[in-house]
């Protein structure tokens, strides 16, 4: 239950969906996916698992176009996973990327790396035996899948704005914090994966709450005039707010999202509206404190209607602000003047203020491959050989 | 029960009545005559009388000629019955018991004794002689100075071992102060023109001996039982194969495997033909036409030139086609075509066995035609050729599910040498040149020693790595069908899990409905040691153990080469450390579960 009092007029009727049970019963999202791990009749998770394995980061899949085939072999479908990695601002070390580039030639069936719209890469294709190893050797590079699907708040993105390079390098910094700061407290990933020692202890999940959160949620922060990450598509949003080149705090802006289901009228596309303007201080805790109202007053219920956007519309913009406030125990200031002037990546080579040249590269699809005549991913590893980073 | 043999001294009947009933039953196939019998017999019942026979009065003791079969594939077991057959029909009082029934105590009492075996792997008994042969090989074998016995020996001669089994039983009879009847013979894979000489000379010999001996016959006649049987049996063998329809060939491993295995289904429909789990299907094949064309092409002989085959007259390319050994290579093949052509570097090839042996191993005949065409005759290409031999699969099915259906796991033999692609003779057959819906010549030949236990309670643990799981589907589907409430533990391994994962979702299934207790898989290929199932079954050694403790039958199917041994060398493991024996004693635990057949292998 939340350490705050809930308002019941706000809580949305009715028997929880079955996400919730599994959530509630997974033991702080460990389920049994350790055993599963050992099962060797099957490359797939089983029950709760299956959806358990997504607050990890990852998503069991099998290849469709071979899955009749393989029923008349009288074999499974060719399950395997796809992990996302949890890389907020979305930038990558050289070295890093060796290691990636060399994993997904080896170890998954595909071979490709996939970069993603949330400022991340996905390796695709991943056998159950690989899956353990795959996770330790992020870890031995720095890179984890915490938290990137499932109930939770996904990888925080960041204005890729090289540019307004040493403000990028600001707002980026409070990218990671927010990331950790929303990341699940429980040691299930570290325990699973990384086998790291059970510790005795009782577990909380003092900001996602023992259930988590009740849908996906989805941060930015946004350097303006460029919204490249898309405020309007995302739940939280931080728009750096700066004077004199330096970052003084941001504009918060809750519950956007352009997903609706296609002839149910409940759902809809909606843009972000503002909150306030916040000073650096407050910034984990607004951020806390967004997650936690929409914690306690999401809809647990109808899962096509738990976003923050819909909360919102439903309890009214004040009352989620209020509630908010009323947590952090200070008040929203009003918001300070910001324009968006473009959307979308600037493709191609930019200077930014530190002399450096930027280039944005436009890579189709997202999927980092050697193609015949276009040797994508031998050139990015060739690149990441001689970039110092 | 042969009523060829039937006379009247032996019988109720009097002469004139046998006369009759043989004249009758000469008209009658199989199943008429079992008809007729079961007829009888009810109607004697319902008359309440006795049919049974009682045991002749004559006190004096019969001269019985026991007849004895260590056999793997059954063709020791088919001669040892044919020889039965032919000697019961001349009179004598016969015995026909494979070696692993056999009482080994009552070899001492033997007069006349026959042993027909083959040879298994490198030189060892096949599975059902083993007990026997390590009696007679051990300190217990007792002196048999009144014994006078006669050894036939089947073998293959592409193997160095040719015979030994065979060899070594005669060596050993006479070293006990046996006298051979005739010499001991000893035959290539087309043996059954020889067997039957051998048997016609053994049955000649004896005869003087059998006639003086008090015609007891009783055991012959028995009406009752016999009706039951003979209903039994279908009127198709290795000798009239069923022409069975191919209902399915769906390859079972992944796109990706290095394995091409087909699951394939054969209708029995009309044949009457029965099986039980264990027991294996016998497949005549077609040659591949391509292989006809192109030895005839090499040979220089034209495809519709006329041929001897035996009796019988047909063009080459028919003989070749249906009749004749095309894909597995054996030394008479090498000598007689050598000869024909006049090769002498064939011939000095023939000359060295050793080298003769290597230079088989990978090529079938026509790489060694290619190697030296020459232009030959059709009939003397025929001559130097060999029938065919039926190849046997381990059935993968239980009638109790699949009813009139019967399934079979293939591997398909399929390999590149020589710069040319080679395809197993049957099966490239049933893989790629027989359609679904065409016809193929079955027949089934028992295999009483992989039996599931009668009980049903009685705990299983199956290890068929590869295609050696065919019989455990068989046994999983008999168990389910059957409600048998025995635990079930399989065994499976094969080179990768996404690719070769055999019969993956059923056994799935078998798991999820409890029909399985456990399924423990090696795949070998998977992970940077190689893991196979012996590695498998030493990792639950404790369990292992328990399960033998309770009971459990044990089964081995697949390659006997190599899994076979190292998966009884991991038993031996077991049983030791488990059991805390010695190495010895953990032989002997084995041994008797060998001959509690409580431990059955069934390994090609």
């Amino acid at each position: 239950m939340s350490q705050y009092p809930v308002n019941p007029e706000f809580v949305a009727p009715g028997k929880l969906s079955d996400n919730e049970r599994l959530k509630a019963e997974s033991d702080h999202l460990r389920g049994t996916i350790s055993s599963d791990l050992q099962n060797e009749i099957t490359g797939g998770f089983n029950g709760d698992n299956f959806m358990l394995i997504r607050f990890h980061g990852m998503y069991q899949q099998d290849d469709r176009d071979i899955r009749a085939e393989r029923a008349a072999q009288k074999l499974e479908p060719l399950h395997n996973v796809m992990l996302r990695a949890r890389m907020p601002g979305g930038i990558i070390k050289p070295a890093q990327w060796l290691a990636i580039d060399k994993f997904a030639a080896e170890k998954t069936l595909y071979g490709s790396i996939r970069l993603t719209t949330r400022q991340t890469f996905q390796f695709h294709g991943v056998l159950k035996p690989n899956i353990k190893p795959m996770h330790q050797f992020l870890n031995s590079i720095g890179i984890d899948s915490i938290a990137t699907a499932g109930d939770v708040n996904r990888n925080v993105l960041c204005t890729s704005n090289p540019v307004e390079s040493e403000l990028h390098q600001q707002a980026y910094q409070w990218a990671i914090k927010i990331s950790e700061h929303l990341l699940p407290k429980t040691r299930a990933y570290a325990e699973i994966w990384l086998d790291e020692e059970k510790v005795e202890t009782t577990e909380t999940e003092p900001v996602l709450g023992d259930t988590y959160l009740p849908r996906k949620f989805k941060t930015t922060v946004v350097i303006p005039p460029h919204n490249d990450v898309d405020v309007h598509a995302n739940d939280l949003n931080f728009v750096a707010i700066a004077e004199h080149g330096k970052l003084i705090g941001f504009n918060v802006l809750v519950g956007g999202g352009l997903a609706m289901t296609f002839g149910d009228t409940s759902t809809y596309p909606r843009r972000a509206e503002e909150l306030g303007f916040i000073s650096l201080e407050h910034v984990l805790k607004v951020a806390e404190h967004v997650v936690t109202v929409q914690r306690d007053y999401g809809d647990r219920v109808n899962r096509k209607n738990a976003k923050t956007k819909y909360t919102i519309d439903r309890i009214g913009v004040d009352n989620f602000r209020s509630e908010v406030e009323k947590r952090v125990g200070v008040a929203f200031e009003p918001v300070r003047p910001y324009a968006f002037t473009s959307r979308g990546d600037r493709f191609g080579w930019v200077e930014g203020i530190d002399g450096k040249h930027h280039l944005t590269l436009f890579i189709e699809n997202g999927r980092v491959l050697d193609f015949p005549g276009k040797p994508l991913k031998t050139g990015l590893a060739e690149i990441a050989k001689i970039h110092q980073g | 029960m042969l009523l060829s043999s039937l006379v009247a001294q032996a019988s109720p009947l009097s002469e004139q009545q046998v006369k009759q009933l043989q004249g009758l039953v000469s008209q009658l196939n199989p199943i008429q005559q079992a008809w007729v019998s079961g007829y009888l017999a009810a109607s004697a019942q319902l008359a309440g009388q006795s049919v049974a026979v009682a045991p002749s009065a004559v006190a004096a003791p019969a001269a019985t000629l026991t007849v004895l079969y260590g056999s793997q594939t059954g063709n020791a077991k088919h001669v040892a019955e044919d020889l039965g057959k032919a000697a019961s029909g001349k009179g004598f009082t016969v015995k026909v018991q494979d070696l692993a029934e056999y009482k080994a105590a009552n070899l001492k009492n033997e007069r006349f004794l026959v042993i027909v075996t083959s040879t298994y792997g490198e030189g060892e008994p096949p599975e059902n002689a083993i007990s026997f042969y390590n009696f007679l090989f051990s300190k217990k074998a007792p002196q048999l100075p009144e014994l006078r016995y006669a050894v036939l020996g089947l073998g293959d001669t592409s193997y160095e071992f040719f015979c030994k089994t065979a060899q070594d039983f005669d060596q050993r009879l006479a070293e006990l102060g046996g006298k051979a009847i005739i010499a001991r013979a000893d035959l290539d894979v087309d043996y059954s023109t020889a067997a039957a000489n051998w048997q016609q000379q053994l049955i000649t010999t004896l005869e003087p001996e059998f006639a003086q001996a008090p015609a007891s016959t009783a055991d012959v006649i028995s009406w009752p039982g016999a009706s039951q049987t003979a209903a039994a049996e279908s009127s198709y063998s290795k000798q009239q194969p069923f022409s069975a329809e191919l209902y399915t060939n769906q390859k079972i491993t992944g796109r990706d495997s290095s394995k091409d295995v087909r699951h394939i289904e054969i209708s029995l429909a009309g044949s009457g033909l029965r099986y039980q789990p264990g027991d294996a299907l016998g497949v005549y094949f077609s040659n591949d036409p391509q292989l006809v064309k192109e030895l005839l092409l090499l040979t220089g002989i034209a495809a519709n030139t006329p041929v001897l085959l035996g009796t019988e007259r047909l063009t080459i390319s028919d003989a070749l086609t249906e009749q004749l050994e095309l894909t597995q290579s054996y030394p008479a093949f090498v000598d007689k075509y050598a000869k024909a052509c006049g090769s002498e570097a064939l011939q000095a090839l023939v000359a060295d066995k050793t080298a003769l042996r290597s230079y088989l191993s990978e090529r079938q005949i026509i790489d060694i035609v290619r190697e030296h065409p020459a232009l030959i005759s059709a009939q003397q290409l025929v001559d130097a050729l060999r029938k065919q031999q039926p190849r046997l699969y381990s059935i993968a099915s239980s009638q109790a599910e699949v009813e009139d259906e019967v399934h079979l796991t293939v591997g398909v033999v399929r390999y590149q040498a020589y710069g040319k692609p080679h395809l197993g003779g049957a099966s490239g057959f049933l893989a790629e040149r027989l359609a679904e819906g065409g016809s193929i010549k079955v027949f089934v030949e028992t295999n009483n020693n992989f039996r599931l236990p009668e009980n049903d309670d009685t705990p299983v643990i199956m290890i068929g790595p590869g295609t050696g799981i065919a019989p455990f589907r068989a046994f999983l589907q008999e168990r389910d069908a059957r409600a048998a409430s025995g635990k079930n533990w399989l065994f499976f391994g094969n080179p990768h899990f996404t690719q070769d994962f055999l019969y993956q979702v059923e056994l799935q299934n078998y798991l999820k409905q409890g029909l399985l207790t456990r399924l423990d898989v090696a795949f070998s290929r998977d992970t940077a040691e190689k893991v196979y199932v012996q590695h498998k079954l030493l990792k639950h050694g404790a369990e292992v153990w328990q399960w033998l403790e309770q009971g459990a039958h044990l089964y081995i199917c697949g390659d006997g080469a190599r899994m076979a041994k190292d998966v009884h060398q991991a038993l031996l493991t077991i049983v030791q450390q488990q059991g805390g024996k010695d190495e010895k004693a953990a032989q002997q635990y084995l041994d008797q579960l060998r001959i509690a057949k409580r431990y059955q292998k069934d390994v090609y």
